[in-house]
Formats: structure tokens, C-alpha cells, sequence
């Protein structure tokens, strides 16, 4: 088992050299220039800048400075927002993205299990088809038209009632994190009901399920330890990238509801030619990514007993 | 074979019958779900409690790159520097009018080349410290500095020497116009007159910094509330980066018992329509608004609309076709403006027949404060389709070519700009046969093209930095560094150089307008709109000042009306 995390932790570093270096190249092929303004800046003042980035030598050695700097964990210094590390971007936004993705994370995957077991259970009758309607409508409406509709639904409800349920926007407290969450988490829902459904109905019509009822286990068990269990793995998947995808932040869904989490940089700093965010931003969710399918890889040998990566003998 | 016999009425209810019994079902799991939704969520759902007593909740819109005042050039910067600290002068409740601030009295010398200030005693940092006329020094010294790298130092170059100061042609200080007669009167001395350096130090790059503070932060000056000091009406309680800044009183301000708003709760939100959607649920009391959320407005008598910038296709003179003045009036006539603004932007923005914005300053008229376009009021061109096709074809026959060829329309890439750049491709395709090609960038790539005059129209806008029509039409000088038109125009130099020269504002005015018309008769910019910004601001907040460039929200004067 080591030896098999290690290989992967060393093909993972090959991986993050590969995308920083991709990223190095393809932002210095992106037009536009970090200090161009509408104003014209004297040239003298736009050479002092020029140096303290870095920009001024030639590309090789900025990529080099770059590299040794990604090997010593700094991320380099905003060239927009001025004197701000990359490295406290990330520690300052970060944080807030993960309070709203893990929300997210845990109300699609308790509402997708629980739906799609629901359903599969139900095959064909109206819960099967509730549960259904509600993941083609998460799969198919964009979150930012879910995001509007809440907010339209406060404001309703408040103007109705003169009752101020919940905040439109903002983060100040655990209940501004309600709607950008069930925003955010909707899709995970839909999906995770659609494949919790399809991968349960598929095991129990296993021939261990039958040998089970045929034991005279309890419907309970059957469900939880039998058909769960075997159903949960393509979730356990799916889940590594997805948890990587709504942690690290969400562009709209963060513009929508105004939370200062990180998936403002992923765009703004493209659009701003801010070299060091973008490739910051970048290596930081490339490595956040390969972490998070690492462990997923790692747990199935805990979920299942049939995956084992060493010391099972073939038969 | 037995035959099924289905009559029609079964067939058409049968669906219906269906479907009804299917519905309700559906409604009652469709609850079922939705419970445990809200169970999931019922910790959450205590009552709210929204912001204090004598508390403002103001819009920032944008995270500011730094509140370094010497390097702040955005909006929000600006804005908040202006909230927290102050300069010698500062803007008035009216365009053009100047209030003290840091200087209680202030007076210039003949020719208006020299400029004493007299400055309050009683007005301190934040940290207790009496504000000194070496902390402005100071400020300046640093804003003049190559190593600080503040781009709007180019405002300051009227200072004597200051130039040279900053391109590194002059090394001692002591050199430049900038003077401590004492620890609280400061002298500045200019290369020329310049009727508008009241304006210039309400800027924020003039305003002072406290010498021992500033060597204890160094590089970390101005990037967190502790490395920053205050000596304006307001301290930063919080920061929260991208979030929201929180601001009190500042009991060290001079005039703090006037300063009635305890405290100023200012979150960063970008959306138009989470604002928009907050102010109606009562979690923003002051925000501006774009054309698309209007509507909601409707019925609200809390709407305010200030023209902030003046929006324009700006032509390459350099190209091969467009430096024919014809061919380029031709495509300034041909654009409705009127269905631009009404159906196009919906946002209020006003029809531009002139390149000076509505309500920059144009001195006084028998003692009266009037506007600029108050003076000047007569548009300087019309639209006119006849007109504009023959100028068209007249200019195709200077050219000696039968058709344009396609020309590109550089924008930026922002939902706004390609709606407005494919209007204006329309006008001008249905009026003159000019094939238009679009072509959306980036700010920063947008910004370089134009730089490198890659580009052939670009349509852009102009924010003022300081509220005198001076600033409008120096821009387009033989080689101004802001042009990037290739335009140049001898007697619009000379007509430019004459009014930096004039003392008297009344005749400087008039040698302005002559240039804005000279300007609008050569049309190496064609001004299309000036833009409307519409702010919404809850009915009982008094005295508030809002302008369309600068500082844009004064707080000074405010108060609740309760």
C-alpha cells in the first residue's frame, strides 16, 4: 500500500511540473500586458514595475525564478492587487469557498444517496419519478438560474410577510451560507441521485441479494450493508473530482451571492493578465485535484473489499 | 382477432386522468422532499439581525487594488481613501466648488504660480499625532518617487520640477516647488498656472503620510487596516480582502462632532443583480445599478442618475482609410444615438453631441457655478444620414476607392460592449454599407492593441480624473500619451498650450470650447453617449453627495433621517 501512494505522490508532482510549466507558456501567449491601463503610465515609473515583477528578463529565466519559487511552496505576488502573495490570496479566500463547498458537498451527496435510494426502492412508481424530476431539473437548470430563483423567493417571502428569513448575499453568518450552498449542491444532488439510482437497481438484482433475503436478513440490512455498500462505488468516483470542483470555489455561484471565496481569481485573473494568480490558482487546484482523487483511489480499499491494490493473491 | 375499441372522449381523457392522479401524488412527494430540505437546513433559520443603529450599508462594488493613497487609482480606492483620510482641500457638495479639509485657508500669490496653505492645528492621525505640513511633504515626495511607481503621478507634474524629479533628472528634493514655511503652513510652487490645482489636491495621491509610521511598515504600508493611518473622518475597523470593509468614526477627527453616520458597513458586491436584489431586501442602503435592473426601480423614488464618462469610437488617423476626416465624420453622423441610449443601453445615458461630460466644472457666469456644457450648450454636430452618405461618398472619392473595405470595431469583451459594438456595427452597415467586424478583447489586451495602435476603431470610454474640461480635451495633443489616434492638429496643440496659459477662467474657457469644436470638426473621436450612473439610495439618507467622478460618494454631510 505505500509503495503503491508513494509511486502515486511521485507521478502527481510530474504532473503538477507538467500543468505549472503548460500554464507558464500558455499565459505568456495570452495578449494583453498586467499594467496596461487606460492612463498612460511615464515610462520610468512603468520600468520600476516592470522589474519588481521580474518581466523585465527574458522568459527562461522567469520561468526558472518561477519554478525554484514553486519548489519553495511561494506562489509569487499579485501583480493587481498590489502586495498581496498569491500564497495569502489563497490562505485568506480559500477558506471561505470551503465553508460553502463543504455545505454543498454534504447536503448533494446525503440528498443524492437519499433520493436515489428512494427511488430505486420505489422503481417506477410516483417517488421514483419525483426524485427523477428533481435531478433532471438539477442536472439541466444552470446553478446561477437556481442561485436567482432563491434569491427571487426571499425577497418574495419577505416582502409578503415583512419577515427577513434569510440574506440575499453576503457571509456573515451560518444562514447567508444556506441558499449559495443548496445553489451549489443542486447539481451534485441531481447527479448523485441519478447514479445512486441506476447503480442500485443494478445490485439489487444481484444473485447476493436474493441469497440474502434468502438467509432472512432484514429489509434494513439488506439495503444498508448489502445493496449501499455495493451501490456506493461509482459515487466514491464521482466524488473526488466533484468535491474538488465545488471546494476550490465556484465563479458564479461567489459573484451571485458575493462571498469572497477563491473562484473570483480563476476568472478575473485571466482576464486581468495577472500572471502569478492564474498560475497560483492554477498549480493550487491542479494539486487540490490530484489529492483529492488519491484519496478517493485509497478509500474503495476500504469500501470495498474486492478492490485491493496489494497482497492479494490471483487466483 | 378481438378489436379494441377505444372511442375518442377516452382517448383525450385518458392523459388528464392520468395526469391528475400523477400530480397530486407528485405534490405530496414533492413536499415529502422539500421537509427534509428544510430539516437539513432548520439550524439556520433563526431570525436575522440586520445592521445597527446610525449604520450605512454602501456598496463598494470591487475588492480596491491597494488603498495605498499615493498608488490607488481605481474608483474604489479612491473612494475609500477619501473615507478614511483626507488631503488639503476636498471636493464640495456642488461641481467645482472646493472645501477645506486639512488646510483651513489657503491663498495664491500673483500670477498663480505660488500657493500657501494654512493648515489646522487640531487635526490629527489616527494615532494621536498632530498632522504636520512635513506629512504632506512627505506624501508627495513619495508620489513623485520612480520606486513608488504611482501612475497618476503624471497629476503633480505642474509642481515645479516635479518632472524631473520623478524621471530621475533631479535627485535632490529640495529642488522642487514643495515647501514647509513653518509646521503648519505649506507652500507649493508651479511651473504655470493651473486653474484646477485646487481639484488636483483633493486627488488622493496628495494626500500626507506620516514619515515614522510609514518607515515602520515599509512595504507592508496600506495593505491591511493596522498599516495604514488615518486622519480622515473615518478609521477601518475591518477588512475582510474581496468581502467588505467596516469603518467607524474616527474620534481624533477634527470635525468629528459634525460627522453624523457612526458607521459604515461597505461590502464588495459585484453582481448588479444581487445588489439590486439586496437593496429591495433591505441588506444594502446605497448601490448603483446598471439599464437591466431599472425596471424593478420603477416605482421607487430612490433612483439618482450622474453621467460619469463620456463613451466614443476613437479612429486610428494612421489607417489608410480613416485618416480621411470625411469618412470619419461620415460614421460620427450616422449612428442614431437617440434609439442607442433609449433601446439599446436603457440605462438613462444621454445622448453625446460634444466631448466635455455634462457636469464638469466651467467656472462662473456673474457669480454663478455653471457646468461646463451649461456655458457651452449648443451641440457641436447632428446626426445626418443624407449628410453622412455624402460625406461618405465624397470621402470614398478623395480615397479614389469605389468601397470601404471591412473595418474592425475593437470593444471590450464584456456582455455590454459586444451588445453595443453590434449596434453600432448595424447603424452603420443600414446607413453608409460599411462592413463592420467586430472584434471583442480583453481590458488588458484591448488596452494593448489600442498602445500599439493595432486597431483601426476602438470604442472606449473616458473617466475624468480631475472636474475641469481641460482634462477632456488635453488627451488628444499631437503625441498625448493617453491619444493612441495619430491625430495631429497644429492649431489644436496651440489652442490647448494657450488655455494651460490663461489665468482669466472665463477667456480659458472659451479657448476650451474652441478646441472641443475644432476637435469635433476633425472627429478623430466620435462621441457617442455619455453614461448614466444610477444609484439607488434608501429615501432617508440626507445630504448625501454623490458625483460621477473622483470620490464619487461623499459621506461628510450625511445624516439619517429618523
Amino acid at each position: 500500500m505505500l509503495k503503491y501512494i508513494l509511486k502515486r505522490v511521485f507521478f502527481s508532482l510530474i504532473t503538477l511540473w507538467l500543468i505549472a510549466t503548460i500554464t507558464f507558456v500558455l499565459i505568456h501567449c495570452l495578449p494583453g500586458d498586467p499594467f496596461a491601463s487606460e492612463k498612460a503610465i511615464p515610462p520610468a515609473i512603468k520600468a520600476q514595475i516592470l522589474k519588481k515583477y521580474d518581466l523585465d528578463k527574458p522568459i527562461h529565466i522567469q520561468y526558472l525564478n518561477y519554478l525554484s519559487q514553486l519548489i519553495r511552496g511561494d506562489l509569487g505576488i499579485s501583480m493587481k492587487e498590489r502586495g498581496r502573495s498569491v500564497n495569502s490570496i489563497i490562505a485568506v479566500h480559500f477558506p471561505y469557498s470551503l465553508d460553502i463547498g463543504i455545505k454543498a458537498v454534504i447536503f448533494g451527496t446525503v440528498f443524492g444517496i437519499i433520493m436515489g435510494v428512494i427511488s430505486a426502492l420505489n422503481r417506477g412508481n410516483s417517488w421514483d419519478t419525483t426524485a427523477l424530476l428533481i435531478a433532471i431539473f438539477g442536472v439541466s437548470v444552470p446553478s446561477f438560474v437556481i442561485a436567482g430563483i432563491l434569491q427571487f423567493l426571499v425577497i418574495l417571502i419577505s416582502n409578503l410577510t415583512g419577515y427577513h428569513i434569510l440574506p440575499v448575499a453576503g457571509f456573515s453568518n451560518f444562514n447567508s451560507t444556506i441558499l449559495p450552498s443548496i445553489a451549489l449542491g443542486m447539481f451534485s444532488v441531481a447527479m448523485i441521485t441519478r447514479m445512486m439510482r441506476a447503480s442500485m437497481i443494478e445490485v439489487l438484482g444481484q444473485d447476493y441479494i436474493k441469497t440474502a433475503k434468502a438467509k432472512g436478513c432484514s429489509p434494513s440490512t439488506i439495503i444498508i450493508k448489502h445493496g449501499l455498500r455495493n451501490a456506493i462505488m461509482p459515487i466514491v468516483s464521482y466524488m473526488g473530482p466533484m468535491i474538488a470542483a465545488i471546494l476550490t470555489g465556484s465563479f458564479v455561484i461567489e459573484k451571485i451571492f458575493a462571498i469572497p471565496g477563491l473562484g473570483k481569481y480563476f476568472v478575473d485573473s485571466i482576464f486581468n493578465n495577472d500572471y502569478t494568480v492564474i498560475l497560483g490558482v492554477v498549480v493550487f487546484y491542479a494539486a487540490f485535484l490530484t489529492v483529492m482523487v488519491l484519496l478517493m483511489d485509497i478509500s474503495y480499499g476500504f469500501i470495498d473489499p474486492r478492490v485491493r491494490v496489494h497482497g492479494r493473491r490471483k487466483r | 382477432m378481438k378489436q379494441i375499441n377505444i372511442n375518442d372522449n377516452f382517448l383525450i381523457s385518458l392523459p388528464f386522468h392520468f395526469i391528475k392522479k400523477k400530480i397530486n401524488v407528485f405534490f405530496y412527494n414533492l413536499i415529502f422532499f422539500s421537509i427534509l430540505f428544510l430539516i437539513f437546513f432548520t439550524p439556520g433559520c433563526s431570525k436575522n439581525s440586520t445592521s445597527g443603529e446610525n449604520t450605512v450599508i454602501f456598496n463598494l462594488q470591487d475588492t480596491p487594488k491597494t488603498i495605498d493613497p499615493q498608488l490607488t487609482t481605481s474608483t474604489t480606492g479612491l473612494q475609500i481613501d477619501s473615507i478614511c483620510m483626507e488631503g488639503l482641500l476636498r471636493l464640495g457638495k456642488k461641481t467645482g466648488e472646493i472645501y477645506p479639509a486639512g488646510a483651513k485657508s489657503w491663498e495664491t500669490g500673483k500670477n498663480g504660480k505660488i500657493w500657501t496653505f494654512y493648515l489646522r492645528k487640531n487635526a490629527k492621525w489616527s494615532n494621536g499625532d498632530p498632522v504636520t505640513a512635513n506629512d504632506y511633504i512627505f506624501g508627495l515626495k513619495r508620489a513623485l518617487s520612480a520606486q513608488t511607481g504611482a501612475q497618476y503621478a503624471y497629476m503633480l507634474f505642474c509642481i515645479k520640477n516635479a518632472e524631473k524629479y520623478a524621471n530621475g533628472k533631479i535627485k535632490d528634493f529640495n529642488k522642487i516647488g514643495i515647501k514647509a514655511l513653518n509646521k503648519h503652513t505649506l507652500q507649493i510652487i508651479l511651473n504655470r498656472p493651473v486653474p484646477y490645482f485646487e481639484q488636483i489636491l483633493t486627488f488622493s495621491i496628495t494626500y500626507p503620510v506620516n514619515k515614522t509610521f510609514y518607515q515602520k511598515k515599509r512595504d507592508k504600508f496600506g495593505l491591511n487596516k493596522k498599516s495604514l493611518l488615518y486622519n480622515g473622518p473615518y478609521i477601518i475597523k475591518k477588512w475582510i480582502p474581496n468581502g467588505k470593509i467596516v469603518f467607524k468614526k474616527n474620534p481624533h477627527y477634527w470635525n468629528s462632532e459634525n460627522i453624523k453616520i457612526n458607521t459604515l458597513s461597505c461590502p464588495m458586491i459585484r453582481n448588479y443583480n444581487t445588489a439590486a436584489n439586496m437593496y429591495l431586501n433591505s441588506e444594502l442602503d446605497i448601490t448603483n445599478l446598471s439599464g437591466d435592473q431599472l425596471p424593478m426601480f420603477k416605482n421607487r423614488k430612490c433612483l439618482r442618475k450622474i453621467p460619469d464618462s463620456v463613451w466614443f469610437l476613437q479612429f486610428n488617423t494612421k489607417n489608410k482609410y480613416l485618416r480621411n476626416t470625411k469618412i470619419r465624420r461620415a460614421i460620427a453622423l450616422a449612428v442614431n444615438r437617440t434609439i442607442f441610449c433609449k433601446n439599446i443601453r436603457k440605462d438613462g445615458s444621454i445622448p453625446a453631441y460634444s466631448f466635455v461630460l455634462p457636469d464638469i466644472n466651467g467656472g462662473t457666469v456673474d457669480g454663478e457655478r455653471v457646468s461646463f456644457r451649461e456655458r457651452y450648450s449648443k451641440p457641436l454636430f447632428n446626426e445626418n444620414i443624407k449628410l453622412a452618405r455624402k460625406l461618405f461618398s465624397l470621402g470614398l472619392k478623395e480615397l479614389g476607392i469605389k468601397k470601404l473595405p471591412t473595418i474592425r470595431l475593437l470593444t471590450s469583451n464584456n456582455s455590454d460592449s459586444r451588445r453595443d459594438g453590434q449596434y453600432i456595427q448595424e447603424e452603420l452597415h443600414k446607413n453608409l454599407g460599411i462592413n463592420i467586424q467586430l472584434n471583442p478583447n480583453t481590458l488588458q489586451s484591448r488596452l494593448q492593441k489600442t498602445d500599439r495602435m493595432d486597431y483601426e476603431i476602438v470604442y472606449r470610454n473616458w473617466l475624468p480624473d480631475y472636474n475641469d474640461p481641460n482634462n477632456f480635451l488635453d488627451i488628444w495633443i499631437s503625441n498625448g500619451p493617453n491619444s493612441h489616434t495619430g491625430w495631429k492638429n497644429e492649431r489644436y496643440d496651440k489652442l490647448i498650450e494657450k488655455a494651460a496659459k490663461t489665468i482669466d477662467n472665463n477667456k480659458r474657457m472659451l479657448l476650451l470650447h474652441k478646441a472641443e469644436k475644432l476637435l469635433m470638426e476633425k472627429m478623430p473621436v466620435a462621441p457617442l453617449f455619455f453614461r448614466t450612473n444610477n444609484w439607488a439610495v434608501r429615501p432617508d439618507i440626507k445630504n448625501l453627495v454623490i458625483r460621477g467622478f473622483g470620490v464619487q460618494v461623499s459621506f461628510i454631510w450625511a445624516k439619517l433621517n429618523n
